[in-house]
């Protein structure tokens, strides 16, 4: 535990009456591959969404680094530390194209003036220069190399994904949060994705924080891995420790089921039930945001009823 | 969230709005003290100001009930709203003055047969303004807003600013733009007295009396009947109210005949009250609606009613109350701009309105 | 017969017939009719034929309600298509257009009916004996005691016109559009007519003022000019794809090269993107020389609707944050030039300064109150950001025509003797005869017009200003708060600080516009100031295409100029905006000239629905 780079202490997230996120504690070292799982409405991408500033948790501390107490920052500034994400559902800037998607995201990297901008100075022009060539190559890394020209929206599903990992890129995390990122995905895709994720990691030096379903990723990548259910950390520990623990077997399938079930096998199939359902989901969502060309969801404090929360999976989903 | 924490994520912003926000509460407590000090009204004007404002809040309410209605089941602001209450009063005109031609609009009390008939008259004006809202109102959401279902929520709003100036432009092209002088309606213009000066004009009972009845059965059909189940179905989850078989687009289209009929009712009060009728009477009265929606917390039905209400008394005492305390020439000038002014920090310090947002359960 | 009916032709024809009569009725009783109808498109349509015929000419009122017709009975061909069809069949489509035009004619000959029976006029302020006149061919004017044959005529008009409508969609597709390009140039052509009679050098060059007497009478357009007119133009664009492709293609291997949407252009381009540019700012210098002062007149007003509409255009088109008290800033613009300049010893602060002094102020000022209007709604969304954005603009207005600050700003009388902006010597019309005061009387429509290239200048400047940020990390950032605001906050931009930017730098724009306006008109008065200033700005930029700078100019001239010119559309000036940001909303939101991104993507979507 020499080198936390995150380290959260007690976060406490409340809708109202329901608790979110419960008293969760979650120590992420730098350069690890770390996963959160747990059911659906377990309060994962709640936990995400507060690490990220979208949600202020009302008890806890969220350090970065050691020094920076994320809670009390906005989300600008925290990404500006160093933390990038992606989401459950995709958003993207639907109607921008793929490079200006991406070269949004490099924003919190330039640094032109106003003035600069008007007389369009030599330095001005050299960074816009640079920005456009990083996007580009970032769209390369990905995979999307050539397909920076058409409009996000457009964009096949397996393909807006990569491109929200190249925005995510495009800000330089030391921090990168992964919200599901193969769902959706066939094996193939999501194996290309697993070996991703590993060298973002080799490579770049990036540490992961992941939420998947997908148990096969999961513990074939995960160095550690945290449970929550209910907002509470249930179980920590390796993939292997996590197989075992027959308090996971139970959130997962019930008690009932653990009782009655093997262990070793029901620890598999959960994974390939919730593997199921949160790919059907993921494709309806896909399908209506390419259809209609708008984003996923709407504005926050106005937004209709019936979707789901921006940057959430429901808060009152449980 | 605890104090501390709040305070720690404070803006600057947040710091120059409080401090905006508190020193036009200290100009508006200090206008009013001295307005008080300086005695220049008495308990009868006070009274009487009041009675003016409860009048105009009444319309307000049935009008912003409309948007109220509308935002609640689209999450639209129906910006054509005030043109549909025009349409109503514009068009009754014409069977008010015809009605008025035979004499039925004639009576000496309002306790006599031709009182009764008098009164009768007047449901029946109502009646047929509601009728012209409504189908006004049915039309414009079938033509403008429903193939817009599903749009980015610019397109929707811009839609509406525009039927708004098209409906306006249109009734001034069919009517022509001159005012038109509503009937007197001599008999209500007889003021109810009391004790000490204390006094109602008959007119300003009818609208208030009027109004507080349409509201009720406004609550009576919304909590009541199928239909109203239907609508507020529809406002909680669209999609689920599909699935249990419920004609959405019906519903929809009734919410918009609903919210049309109040604003023809208001229609009618309104040109009771002041006796003429132009094509762009119900611009400022529809944002002064909206307003008084936002007040109460779009969506919220109760909020659209007290709100409007609360706007109408605000409008005709505040001039008096602290503007003219601050030695502000011709106070009663500023009456739209005290009510833009309550928009904007209603809008800036609690959006979602007095008794909140209907819809904004969520986190 | 059955075939006939087949797809539904009657019910199709019924309904449509019930639309398009819903709209006559509607253009005839809001008095389009009577009133376009002054304004004379082609003359003596059917020239020697037509002698006996009570249509002398074709007129813009009866384009309005036969147009609308028309439309109706190529519609209800349209509705017939089945899915990939190009065309109907013929039979069921002109049955459907013959139904359409009788249901559609039905109405206006029933209004006709009654109105010369009863007296619609008190209700219908617009239903007077010219309206029935106009509907009926003048029939009814001649005193026919049944109406019945002005009945039939309007009716026979409408069926034929339903027929026609419909039968247009029996051409093919590229013939059918050339046709309507042929259709819409005559009418512009007509319409323009007195537009082109004050342009001073259509009159003082030889050939164009040949061209222009051989192409109209003295009411209208030649009927052998109109036709050959409607012939180049359709001509020309079945042409147009030929040369179009040869261009694509050649555009085509460009883009294969590139691969960023803005992909440097090759030098020829560039060159001929240059040349281009110079030959319209040539034009532009030229002319309030060249058109003299009425067009030059209008041009100052479109200038500073340009500017507006600039300014909005980054708040509403790039960053998405619907203003609909925009014209508050114009308004600061305008009273701060009016209260630091004007001589009136009654008003303002007695500074006696010159436009250009006051100018730094303007520009200080507007940001201050775009920071200041922009704070406060910097957490608001969408409609409630539209809603209190008007309450901004109306309080302003509220505050400016109040007696409360009447010392500083006038009051409902406004402020009067702002100065013009440069003190330049009266120059004496020229007589015949002197060659050199000829030249001086040719340059002096111009110089009245002197707020003119300040006015060029600041749009230029703007344009310059609005494409540069567009295509900066600013504009980017606007675009991804458009967009989606919570992801553009986690994209680690400030939303603060770049709402604000966007509203200070719309303020700006605005500002600037007032302060010419103000120095243009020399008075001010609050009425200048009301909503109808920003809706027109807002309609101008929707027509243009939200977030295109090239739609900004589009807009301006469409929304803006064309009005100006066509005065009887006045009294249906915002009616017709009503119906045009509806219609557009619901047909065409991207605008006239959409963004270039958007333009591509729609490209992209039609050939992809052409090719299988």
């Amino acid at each position: 535990m020499s080198d936390l780079l995150l380290d959260c202490r007690g976060i406490t997230k409340r809708f109202g009456g329901l608790v979110a996120v419960n008293a969760l504690d979650l120590q992420i070292p730098a350069g690890s591959i770390h996963s959160v799982i747990g059911p659906n409405g377990a309060g994962k991408t709640t936990l995400f969404n507060c690490i990220t500033g979208f949600y202020h948790p009302e008890e806890g501390e969220i350090l970065l680094g050691g020094s920076h107490h994320l809670e009390f920052l906005r989300t600008d500034e925290i990404t500006r530390l160093g933390v990038a994400r992606t989401y459950q559902n995709i958003r993207l800037f639907p109607e921008l194209t793929a490079v200006e998607n991406v070269m949004v995201g490099l924003h919190a990297r330039l640094e032109s003036s106003l003035l600069g901008v008007l007389f369009s100075s030599p330095a001005t022009r050299k960074e816009e220069r640079w920005a456009t060539e990083e996007a580009l190559r970032l769209l390369e890394v990905v995979g999307l190399g050539g397909k920076g020209d058409g409009l996000a929206s457009n964009l096949p599903y397996g393909d807006q994904r990569r491109l929200e990992i190249a925005r995510a890129l495009a800000t330089d995390p030391k921090l990168l949060l992964l919200d599901e990122p193969t769902a959706g995905m066939n094996t193939g895709e999501t194996a290309s994705m697993i070996r991703f994720i590993r060298r973002l990691r080799d490579d770049l030096d990036i540490t992961i924080l992941l939420i998947e379903h997908d148990m096969k990723l999961v513990m074939e990548i995960s160095e550690l891995i945290t449970v929550v259910d209910f907002g509470q950390k249930i179980a920590e520990g390796k993939p292997s420790e996590i197989l075992a623990n027959p308090r996971v077997i139970e959130a997962y399938l019930g008690r009932g089921a653990a009782e009655a079930l093997d262990v070793r096998t029901a620890a598999a199939a959960p994974g390939a039930a919730h593997d199921a359902t949160s790919d059907a989901d993921a494709d309806a969502a896909a399908d209506t945001a390419s259809d209609s060309g708008t984003p996923p969801g709407p504005e926050p404090t106005s937004s209709a009823g019936s979707q789901p929360d921006p940057v959430d999976e429901g808060g009152g989903s449980a | 969230m605890p104090w501390s924490r709040r305070l720690r994520r404070l803006h600057p912003t947040d710091v120059i709005m409080g401090i905006v926000g508190a020193s036009v509460i200290a100009v508006v407590l200090y206008g009013s003290y001295e307005t008080l000090r300086s005695g220049r009204y008495d308990g009868t004007d006070w009274f009487s100001f009041l009675v003016a404002g409860l009048t105009q809040g009444s319309i307000y309410a049935l009008i912003a009930l409309g948007y109220t209605l509308v935002y609640g089941i689209l999450r639209m602001i129906n910006f054509a709203h005030g043109e549909i209450f025009t349409a109503g009063a514009m068009t009754t005109f014409y069977l008010a003055t015809w009605l008025s031609g035979k004499g039925w609009l004639t009576a000496d009390r309002l306790g006599s047969a031709a009182g009764a008939r008098v009164l009768g008259t007047i449901v029946l004006l109502i009646v047929f303004s509601a009728l012209i809202s409504s189908i006004v109102a049915v039309v414009l959401e079938r033509v403008a807003y429903r193939p817009l279902r599903g749009a980015p929520r610019l397109i929707p709003l811009i839609t509406a600013i525009g039927a708004s100036f098209f409906l306006q432009y249109t009734l001034r092209g069919l009517y022509g733009s001159g005012i038109r002088p509503y009937p007197d309606v001599s008999v209500l213009n007889r003021e109810l007295t009391f004790g000490g000066g204390y006094s109602i004009a008959m007119d300003e009972v009818v609208v208030i009396g009027s109004a507080f009845v349409l509201m009720l059965a406004l609550v009576a059909f919304v909590q009541g009947t199928r239909t109203g189940m239907a609508m507020r179905a529809v406002a909680e989850d669209r999609q689920a109210a599909a699935l249990m078989g419920i004609d959405v687009d019906r519903t929809i289209a009734t919410t918009f005949a609903v919210g049309g009929a109040l604003a023809g009712a208001a229609g009618v009060l309104y040109a009771l009250l002041f006796r003429q009728t132009q094509f762009f009477m119900g611009f400022i009265p529809g944002l002064k609606a909206f307003t008084a929606a936002v007040l109460g917390g779009i969506g919220n039905i109760p909020g659209a009613m007290l709100g409007g209400l609360f706007l109408g008394i605000a409008e005709s005492i505040g001039p008096f109350l602290f503007l003219e305390g601050l030695g502000i020439p011709s106070p009663n000038q500023l009456k739209d701009a005290i009510a833009f002014t309550m928009l904007v920090l209603v809008l800036i310090f609690r959006p979602t309105g007095i008794l909140g947002e209907r819809v904004s359960k969520r986190a | 017969m059955s075939a006939l009916l087949e797809r539904g032709a009657a019910r199709v024809g019924l309904r449509r017939g019930l639309i398009g009569g819903a709209v006559v009725l509607l253009v005839s009783l809001v008095g389009m009719v009577e009133a376009f109808a002054k304004r004379s498109i082609v003359h003596e349509l059917l020239g020697p034929l037509g002698a006996g015929l009570p249509i002398q000419l074709l007129d813009l009122g009866q384009v309005a309600w036969i147009g609308a017709v028309l439309l109706s009975g190529f519609a209800a061909a349209r509705e017939l298509l089945d899915h990939g069809e190009d065309r109907p069949p013929a039979g069921p489509a002109l049955l459907a257009g013959g139904i359409t035009g009788a249901v559609a004619g039905a109405m206006p000959a029933l209004l006709v009916l009654l109105g010369t029976r009863f007296d619609l006029a008190e209700v219908f302020d617009k239903a007077r004996p010219q309206l029935y006149a106009l509907l009926s061919w003048g029939l009814v004017e001649r005193g026919t005691p049944s109406g019945v044959d002005a009945f039939l005529a309007t009716i026979l008009m409408c069926v034929l016109a339903g027929v026609v409508g419909a039968a247009v969609h029996l051409m093919p597709p590229a013939h059918r559009k050339a046709l309507g390009v042929g259709v819409l140039t005559v009418l512009v052509m007509g319409t323009i007519q007195d537009l082109l009679q004050k342009i001073d050098f259509v009159e003082r060059t030889a050939w164009l003022s040949g061209l222009y007497d051989a192409l109209y009478t003295r009411e209208g357009m030649e009927p052998l000019g109109a036709a050959l007119l409607l012939a180049a133009a359709s001509g020309l664009h079945l042409v147009a794809p030929g040369i179009r492709a040869a261009r694509e293609r050649r555009r085509g291997d460009a883009d294969a090269a590139g691969d960023y949407g803005d992909a440097p252009p090759s030098a020829r381009e560039r060159t001929m993107r240059w040349l281009g540019l110079g030959g319209i700012a040539l034009l532009l210098i030229w002319f309030p020389f060249g058109f003299g002062k009425v067009p030059a007149d209008v041009m100052d007003l479109v200038g500073i609707y340009i500017l507006m509409g600039l300014g909005l255009n980054i708040v509403v088109g790039f960053a998405g944050l619907l203003d609909l008290g925009y014209v508050a800033f114009f308004a600061i613009g305008a009273y701060t030039v009016g209260i630091l300049t004007t001589t009136d010893p009654d008003v303002g602060l007695q500074f006696g300064w010159s436009l250009w002094q006051a100018l730094p102020l303007v520009v200080l000022f507007t940001i201050v109150a775009g920071v200041i209007l922009g704070v406060p709604v910097l957490k608001t969304h969408g409609d409630y950001l539209a809603i209190i954005t008007l309450g901004f603009g109306e309080i302003i207005r509220i505050l400016a025509i109040s007696d409360a600050l009447k010392p500083f700003m006038g009051g409902a009388q406004g402020i009067t003797l702002i100065p013009k902006p440069f003190d330049l010597p009266e120059i004496p019309m020229p007589f015949a005869g002197n060659p050199s005061e000829a030249l001086i009387g040719r340059l002096n429509p111009g110089i009245q017009q002197e707020i003119y290239f300040p006015i060029l200048f600041a749009v230029i400047a703007a344009a310059y200003v609005s494409w540069r940020l567009r295509h900066s990390r600013f504009g980017r950032a606007w675009m991804a708060l458009r967009e989606d605001e919570n992801i553009a906050e986690a994209m680690g931009i400030n939303l603060v600080s770049t709402k604000l930017l966007a509203f200070a730098t719309g303020a700006v724009f605005a500002g600037i516009g007032g302060a010419l306006f103000a120095a243009k008109l020399g008075s001010i008065y609050p009425s200048s100031f009301g909503l109808l200033v920003s809706i027109n700005v807002l309609v101008l930029i929707i027509v243009g295409g939200m977030g295109s700078i090239p739609g900004v100019f589009v807009g301006a001239l469409a929304i803006v100029g064309l009005p100006e010119l066509l005065r009887e559309f006045e009294d249906f000036r915002l009616l017709l905006y009503g119906a045009v940001l509806v219609v557009m909303m619901l047909k065409r939101p991207e605008g006239l000239w959409p963004a270039a991104i958007v333009q591509r993507e729609l490209q992209r979507e039609s050939d992809a629905t052409v090719l299988p």
